[in-house]
């Protein structure tokens, strides 16, 4: 199992957060957004991990599925629609129900990608909305299906990676998913992989608390494609990553706001008024979930289970009330807590997931039964239930028998 | 609906060129013999059509039965994989015997058993090896048959012919139902007939009434592991001996198939993995990367 920064707003100088958790060993590469990054960052975050981090996956998500909402004056696209990312452009439903638009976006977007110094590229599509028995559903059946051969013709000898974008709640429809799964895994060209981006209609909802049948139908799709041989990548998959790669996903992604934690397009809108920085959090691998600081501050010493044991505990020290220094040291923490699953080389079995959750359900009724010690809010127990019942709904989902 | 078949004599008298003519075997519509022309054994098949009332329906009944045994000699002229049956010298003709109808054309002859025969009869079992060798030339098969966009839908046993030649250690035969994406439907009144099939070998998509549009070669893939699951143990991993057709297709829809690990505990994991896999109710779970398939059989 690999995981990847997934970048945004807030990097740092030369790289900062990422170079630093690749020079820790937290992360075994990075997805790159343009929205908020120029093209001369791009490229030399690019370079830096090429040639300090030679191993590290560089990859490049060109944000596309960005660009049906572009026309709106109120979309936040930043540096989307500057001269940085030629490739990217407003784009209307219908424009894209002819092929032969789709095939220039296709083209364009990959002999920009040629150009940098990736490991793999992205194929560019849009958001499947509602369900894949969709007009959006047959555009990005369009997209896929192009992009092996538009990359032959404008690319290079590495790996691609076609884009799928669906949301959450299309997940959920078992036989649109299937016959859509039907399709993409007997293409005629086919991609290397897949870089599998799922839609919540708001970021600031907690990556932990998936409705238990978008995590089966995630689950799913990781497993099927695996099954017929590809990649896959999960974008903002954040803790589910272990579950993924669980079921046959070889890699997942997280970043430091919630924004990069959980995918959604609201990350192209306006920014709502009043908002005001993050407490710092805690993931803690037993209770499956993040904790805010004090929170592990008031359990770390009558419930260290909570604690993961590992190096960037230290970042969060008893002595200054368990908070952190600031959001580089929170998402090296994040970084390493979900790493620590399953090292590199590793894959976590579908039994070790329904251990975890069965040993956090057990960690969290007794830290529940002391109501002073109670988790509240978005550090509550509401997850486990749906990480137990969509394990369970994707091993019947994949005709697994699951202990 | 009656079904004649004719005379070794009868079949003599149609096919001139022909000698020793024997009656091997006969099945639904189809009677096969045995016979020799210029010193080089072939296989005579004649498909009786069925008799017409007038009925429009009738009538086009007929046709579907020509149009199946025509599709089939289109599709086996077309391949040249060792691992497909190959036609004989007798090219197809139509003929009338007795107000009868029947079409006939040769195939080569087969100098060996089916894997049905051989598998009812045998306390023995393959190895690990000879069971890999049946799925690799089944796969190649398959794939022949796919770059045609034709799926055979018959894959089974009885259609798997075990030959003493390491060239061609087994040969699939009888693309009699087999379905081609391209062409146009030969099924008339599909709505309202069972699929075409052998039910104990139904790959589970098939049961769906709309399987016309979805169909691709993963319902071969799945017969395929049928077959060498079968072949391997003995055992259907789903079917039961006895059962009638109604339970035999709810099985092959509802039942989780057993492990072939299970029956061939000395087979290793990644071979029982992918057979295992390859039995999925869902074509999309199946493993259909039939390069990486093929290449992981030849390793």
């Amino acid at each position: 199992m690999r995981v990847y920064a997934q970048q945004g707003y807030g990097t740092g100088a030369n790289g900062g957060k990422i170079v630093e958790g690749l020079q820790q060993g937290f992360i075994h590469g990075a997805i790159l957004s343009p929205k908020d990054y120029r093209i001369e960052r791009v490229s030399d975050l690019l370079a830096t991990m090429s040639s300090d981090h030679s191993r590290a996956e560089r990859l490049f998500d060109p944000q596309v599925y960005a660009s049906l909402i572009a026309h709106d004056p109120a979309a936040k696209m930043g540096r989307l629609l500057e001269n940085d990312y030629p490739y990217f452009g407003s784009r209307r439903r219908s424009q894209l129900e002819t092929e032969s638009t789709v095939v220039e976006d296709l083209r364009a977007c990959l002999a920009f990608q040629r150009d940098l110094d990736v490991t793999k590229a992205i194929a560019p599509n849009i958001l499947i909305k509602r369900s894949f028995n969709s007009i959006e559903g047959l555009i990005a059946k369009t997209f896929i299906r192009h992009a092996a051969r538009i990359w032959a013709q404008v690319g290079d000898d590495r790996p691609l990676l076609a884009t799928i974008a669906v949301d959450a709640d299309a997940l959920q429809d078992r036989n649109e998913l299937a016959s859509f799964l039907g399709d993409i895994t007997v293409l005629e060209e086919p991609p290397s992989g897949f870089y599998l981006l799922v839609a919540n209609p708001a970021s600031q909802i907690g990556p932990e608390l998936v409705d238990y049948r978008t995590l089966a139908g995630w689950m799913l799709l990781n497993h099927a494609l695996s099954v017929n041989g590809f990649e896959i990548v999960n974008g903002f998959s954040d803790i589910l990553t272990p579950f993924l790669c669980a079921a046959g996903g070889q890699a997942g992604a997280t970043g430091w706001w919630a924004n990069l934690k959980v995918f959604s397009m609201d990350r192209f809108e306006p920014p709502s008024p009043g908002g005001r920085r993050p407490v710092l959090r805690y993931l803690s691998k037993a209770l499956l979930n993040s904790i805010r600081f004090d929170e592990l501050q008031r359990l770390r010493g009558l419930f260290p289970a909570v604690l993961n044991g590992l190096a960037t505990d230290s970042l969060y020290d008893e002595a200054n009330g368990s908070q952190p220094d600031d959001q580089q040291a929170e998402v090296l923490q994040t970084w390493d807590a979900v790493s620590s699953f399953a090292p590199p080389g590793t894959t976590p079995s579908l039994d070790q997931c329904v251990d975890w959750v069965r040993n956090s359900r057990r960690l969290y009724d007794s830290i529940n039964a002391s109501p002073a010690m109670r988790l509240v809010g978005r550090s509550n127990d509401n997850h486990l239930d749906h990480l137990l019942g969509g394990l369970k709904l994707f091993a019947e989902l994949a005709e697994i028998d699951l202990r | 609906m009656s079904t004649p078949n004719l005379t070794e004599a009868q079949v003599a008298a149609l096919c001139l060129e022909y000698s020793g003519v024997t009656k091997i075997a006969h099945g639904g519509f189809k009677t096969v013999y045995r016979a020799e022309r210029d010193g080089v054994t072939e296989v005579i098949k004649v498909i009786a059509i069925p008799d017409g009332d007038g009925t429009e329906d009738q009538v086009r009944f007929r046709d579907e039965c020509i149009g199946r045994v025509k599709r089939e000699v289109h599709i086996l002229t077309q391949c040249t994989s060792p691992y497909l049956v190959k036609t004989g010298t007798l090219e197809l003709s139509a003929h009338e015997v007795d107000g009868h109808d029947y079409v006939i054309y040769s195939e080569e002859f087969l100098d060996g058993d089916d894997l049905w025969r051989i598998l009812r009869a045998a306390t023995d079992r393959p190895d690990e090896a000879e069971a890999k060798r049946l799925l690799f030339c089944l796969i190649k098969a398959i794939e022949e048959i796919w770059s045609l966009k034709v799926i055979h839908r018959d894959i089974k046993p009885g259609n798997v012919v075990k030959l003493d030649d390491p060239d061609r250690p087994f040969v699939l035969l009888d693309l009699g139902i087999a379905f081609s994406l391209i062409e146009t439907g030969l099924t008339f009144n599909a709505g309202f007939r069972p699929p075409p099939a052998t039910y104990r070998y139904l790959a589970p998509e098939m049961g769906d009434p709309g399987f016309r549009s979805s169909l691709d070669f993963r319902a071969d893939l799945y017969t395929a592991a049928l077959t060498v699951f079968e072949y391997s143990s003995g055992e259907h991993p789903i079917a039961r001996d006895g059962d009638d057709a109604m339970l035999t297709v709810t099985r092959a829809l509802r039942l989780a198939p057993k492990s072939l690990g299970a029956v061939r505990r000395d087979f290793s994991p990644d071979f029982v993995r992918l057979i295992d896999q390859l039995l999925k109710k869902k074509p999309a779970l199946r493993p259909a990367n039939l390069t990486r398939l093929i290449e992981f059989l030849e390793d």
